[in-house]
């Protein structure tokens, strides 16, 4: 193991701003043929190849695009941490810089950056033609005396100036290596001694580069350093912007028609992941129903046979059935970040927003999240500040998605009489500005306290780079969306899963078996009673009987609360599990609603003769899940997404308790206003 | 120097060098009274919002803050102008950078150093964030960050006056 370590080829990373020609270098050197990357940050996966430079054997490596050492999202902290220490490949031996000979003022002072921190580098200035077509050229001479590293042209397209590239790769690895006394394994046996000196030296190295501080200090000091050098040596202010971005702004980033853009697109993208959706997502939840009515019928009704078709099958079902809309929403999300609109765009909301401490990039997260919080959330990603990115999820979860739908529907449906269908139309309609109003103010108020809730200190900016419009890569938009679902399904799927087996644990044990009069009973009755008498004598019903004193205040009993622990796996599980604990029975949705409803208005708190469900308590309910995080999949998300458990413990905490408060404020007041 | 009269300071004299507006704005100004060549004194300005006032020919007159900015006067005091208060189309060059923390290092990050030249590309539908071009590419900022960016004008942006003179409105 050890002589890997010094046997290993150098390794040569390729490091450049977006759109910088990085993406087209790196094809050309491994001879891969991938697309070359349009909008800022959408290589987010490494790619990595071994070549052949002049005999000698490297390993090349492509990464996100950076502007800086001084990370602004995701992408670059995982760019910048792997250019200090890859987690496969260690430190790069030789970076390559690729500059744009067209934006060189901002794109050197990457390198500036680069050198000022210590590394070996070589800048690639690409995209000459178009320079040259200008009327301008750059001094290669002057340019490495100015920065002190190797300086060629390339050009991206057509190969020309990489043999030049790689004769200077080769040199410098060469005198690299002969710098730090690097031997190659000639298979002596004082290797051994020579590989664990390398390896302290190296851990420490590692150590102290790896230590934030002294990383921001270095590029503080190159920061510095440039501020007062400002490198406009090239001079080239007065050259013009695409001509056709310029023409189309006018129209997209028009006052009136703008905004009448935007509203359409969003439009569009809304009822997308919420209506296109919706046949796939049935079309998933039917097959694993399928596929646990084949299990049952393998394995009959046993608790093993309940534990894989209701807990793993059903389980596996939940991870899957949120994979449309993520498909979905990604699709046409890189599809708009990729033609350029996705920038526009939140520079048109983004007035709005700030004052409640969000980005405009924050617009269409929150969008989606009326449809499902999952998706919404990993649609975060596109916000590059932390800040702002950290408390768009926070909030994700108070946008009343579309699986609240079936629960305020019965709710509703409860509260007035059957018929008066506009009414709860309005009623509907209210919940969901009132879910919208506060929202926008826990964003607020949290945004005050951002420091201590979501621990981040960075400043709420908007600071954006709008692109010029050009035609999209689909290969390249597809590829990310199916990087983004599987990273759904490979992290937050475990911890669904588990979720759901556990939460299918506590409401069928330790009565596995009910005994119940079976007596002219159907087969199916029979499993229904049983299943109802399952629940009612399960691990979740003892602790919704724990929770009975919880639930009283705010006019309910354990029974609901039983159903408030089961609606963790899914909000609407919450109707067909109070189905359950007040054993109705019944055949299609319609009349199970109803004879819900009318099992509802007896339901009597256990020896008492008061209504479980009277008028303020149903209200308050609905209140209760206006803020409940009442959602498994959302606390796995939000830890994917965030990186720790830190911000899912402080949203399951923090809505849980502010759902309950409000529902009991509200309870409460209606009954000293005279509403029961 | 040559400036708006919005980026004077309180009660300095200035002299009037142009009337960068179109012919409604042009037909306002002259019913005030106000001609090139005129000195006024500047009684309130509050940089911000609201109307400016000033003395004229021993008279107050208020003058909206839209209107006050297509006056170009010319000035001896200093005039400090920060890149949230520009206006579409003005050429500007960054003086000095106020901002701190991350948002300065993002800022520079962006190319937003001292000396770089700026052009005011349009502000956006709702009045903020401010777009601009910046060396090669378009920058759009919130007008907070903007504000912490002291710039020099070095041409003014034509706001309408010319631009909008159509064939049939000759001269």
């Amino acid at each position: 193991m050890n002589k890997n370590i010094i046997e290993k080829a150098p390794l040569i990373s390729l490091v450049g701003p977006p759109n910088s020609g990085k993406t087209s270098l790196f094809n050309h050197l491994s001879g891969k043929n991938l697309k070359t990357v349009n909008y800022p940050g959408s290589t987010v996966f490494f790619s990595s190849s071994e070549v052949n430079v002049h005999g000698e054997l490297i390993n090349l490596l492509d990464s996100p695009g950076i502007i800086s050492l001084i990370p602004d999202s995701p992408d670059e902290q995982v760019a910048i941490d792997a250019l200090y220490a890859h987690p496969m490949f260690g430190k790069p031996d030789l970076l390559v810089v690729t500059i744009d000979a067209n934006q060189l003022s901002r794109h050197l002072f990457l390198v500036r950056q680069l050198t000022i921190a210590g590394f070996d580098v070589i800048a690639a200035i690409t995209m000459n033609d178009i320079l040259e077509r200008n009327g301008y050229t750059i001094d290669t001479h002057s340019l490495e005396l100015e920065l002190g590293c190797t300086v060629c042209k390339i050009d991206g397209r057509t190969g020309k100036g990489l043999d030049i590239l790689r004769n200077k790769l080769k040199d410098k690895l060469d005198t690299a290596s002969a710098n730090n006394d690097y031997k190659r394994n000639n298979g002596s046996g004082d290797t051994d001694e020579l590989i664990s000196i390398y390896r302290e030296i190296g851990n420490i190295e590692e150590r102290v580069l790896l230590k934030l501080s002294e990383v921001n200090r270095n590029v503080r000091t190159a920061n510095e350093a440039l501020n007062i050098l400002n490198i406009g040596s090239s001079g080239s202010e007065t050259r013009t912007i695409d001509k056709l971005t310029l023409r189309i702004d006018r129209i997209i980033l028009h006052p009136q028609w703008g905004l009448l853009i935007f509203f359409i697109t969003m439009a569009v993208l809304f009822t997308s992941i919420f209506w296109l959706a919706l046949p796939l997502m049935d079309l998933i939840d039917e097959i694993f129903s399928e596929l646990a009515i084949i299990s049952t019928g393998i394995f009959q009704h046993s608790w093993l046979g309940d534990l894989i078709s209701d807990g793993i099958i059903n389980g596996v079902g939940s991870v899957l059935v949120f994979l449309p809309q993520i498909i979905i929403l990604f699709l046409l999300l890189g599809f708009l970040e990729d033609v350029g609109y996705l920038a526009r765009g939140a520079m048109l909301v983004d007035k709005p927003l700030s004052k409640i401490g969000l980005n405009g990039k924050s617009f269409v997260p929150m969008l989606s999240g009326f449809a499902c919080a999952i998706p919404a959330i990993m649609a975060a990603r596109t916000i590059p500040n932390r800040r702002e990115r950290l408390l768009t999820i926070f909030i994700l979860p108070l946008m009343s998605c579309s699986a609240r739908l079936p629960v305020f529907a019965l709710l509703i449906a409860f509260l007035i009489p059957a018929g008066n269908a506009w009414i709860g139309g309005l009623i509907l309609a209210s919940i969901y500005m009132f879910s919208i109003l506060s929202s926008s103010a826990v964003a607020g108020i949290i945004s005050k306290f951002s420091n201590q809730f979501v621990g981040v200190m960075d400043s709420s900016s908007f600071i954006l780079e709008l692109p010029t419009y050009k035609v999209p890569k689909i290969k390249i938009i597809i590829k990310s969306t199916l990087q983004s679902s599987y990273s759904y399904i490979s992290k937050a799927g475990p911890v669904i899963l588990t979720f759901s087996v556990v939460l299918w644990f506590l409401t069928y044990f330790p009565n596995t078996d009910p005994r119940i009069d079976e007596d002219g009973l159907t087969v199916q009755q029979i499993q229904e009673i049983k299943s109802a008498e399952r629940v009612a004598t399960s691990y979740a019903s003892e602790l919704g009987k724990i929770l009975q004193p919880v639930m009283e205040p705010i006019g309910l009993d354990w029974r609901v609360g039983v159903s408030l622990i089961s609606a963790f796996a899914a909000r609407e599980v919450f109707v067909s599990s109070l189905a359950l604990i007040f054993k109705v029975t019944a055949g299609d949705d319609d009349a199970m609603q109803e004879s819900l409803i009318s099992a509802m208005r007896n339901a009597k708190i256990e020896n008492t003769d008061r209504n479980v469900f009277t008028t303020s308590s149903v209200i308050g309910l609905i209140i209760f899940f206006v803020f409940a995080l009442q959602c498994l999949s959302t606390v796995a998300v939000s830890k994917q997404e965030t990186g720790s458990w830190r911000i899912p413990a402080v949203q399951l905490i923090l809505f849980s308790i502010l759902a309950y408060s409000l529902s009991f404020v509200t309870v409460n007041l209606l009954r000293v206003i005279g509403i029961a | 120097m040559i400036s708006r009269l919005t980026y004077c300071e309180e009660g300095f004299s200035v002299v009037i060098k142009d009337l960068n507006a179109g012919i409604g704005a042009l037909q306002n100004l002259n019913n005030l009274g106000l001609n090139i060549g005129d000195t006024i004194k500047l009684l309130e300005n509050s940089r911000q919002e609201g109307p400016l006032s000033v003395e004229f020919n021993s008279r107050e007159i208020r003058i909206g803050r839209e209107l006050a900015g297509k006056i170009l006067i010319e000035t001896e005091s200093p005039v400090i102008v920060t890149l949230d208060q520009v206006k579409v189309g003005d050429i500007v060059e960054v003086t000095k950078m106020n901002s701190a923390g991350d948002i300065r290092y993002r800022l520079l990050d962006m190319g937003l150093v001292r000396g770089v030249k700026l052009k005011v590309i349009r502000f956006a539908p709702l009045g903020d964030p401010i777009e601009v071009k910046i060396n090669e590419f378009m920058l759009s900022l919130r007008l907070e960050e903007a504000r912490s960016i002291e710039v020099k004008i070095l041409e003014f942006g034509l706001n309408g006056y010319r631009s909008k003179k159509r064939w049939w409105t000759k001269g």
